[in-house]
């Protein structure tokens, strides 16, 4: 199945990436998905990640879907 | 009303846009971009922000901010892109007939979109360039 995954900040600076489209197997996770893309972009542990799923702010490990839209972004700093 | 835009904004024409005579209370804050941050020179900011999740957070926030303070207008208007020191980046306004309330409403809707309105601040100082939280 096909997810979309959107870069922000300090992201789209390390991965040179706004979104791209990535292929993973049915039952994966948003944590699976970050697993490949932190190997994938050789991403360090000490980056603050904050990600959302679908205009959502996961809490907790959740299970994608075909279609699913994942941001991987920073904590905000707006204002 | 909420909007993530790129241009510039003049309260008065944002005021203009929410008159209503049963508010006696317009309290408005206004954010711009300093000039020092922690005694270092600022050369400018660029801002991002997921736009699509931004409004929709935007809009939760100012719809919880009118029912929890009965506010009656409210205008919440933040920009994106290159900004330089003096520019404007973030305008409330809420308008209700009780002025504390409008206050608190103000700070109410300032303090969640700093907490989960998902805008990023990267800062271009005199000596250095990083995003706000970012490591």
């Amino acid at each position: 199945m096909k997810v979309t995954v959107k870069y922000f900040a300090l992201f789209k600076d390390l991965t040179g990436k706004i979104q791209e489209s990535m292929e993973i197997k049915k039952g994966k996770t948003t944590n699976d998905l970050l697993g490949i893309i932190m190997k994938k972009y050789k991403l360090k542990d000490n980056v603050n990640i904050v990600m959302a799923l679908n205009q959502e702010y996961i809490k907790t490990d959740a299970l994608l879907n075909d279609g699913d839209e994942v941001a991987i972004m920073m904590p905000s700093s707006g204002g | 009303m909420i909007k993530l835009q790129r241009k510039d904004f003049s309260i008065d024409d944002e005021l203009k846009k929410i008159k209503n005579d049963k508010c006696g209370a317009s309290v408005i804050f206004l954010g711009s971009v300093k000039s020092e941050m922690d005694g270092k020179k600022v050369m400018k900011m660029e801002l991002d922000a997921y736009a699509k999740m931004a409004e929709k957070k935007l809009k939760e926030i100012e719809a919880d901010a009118a029912k929890k303070y009965n506010i009656i207008e409210s205008t919440v208007i933040h920009r994106y892109g290159e900004l330089f020191v003096g520019d404007n980046i973030v305008l409330i306004i809420v308008k209700s007939i009780d002025r504390a309330k409008s206050f608190e409403a103000c700070k109410y809707i300032l303090k969640r979109l700093k907490e989960e309105v998902p805008i990023f601040k990267k800062e271009y100082m005199e000596d250095n360039v990083f995003w706000h939280g970012g490591i």
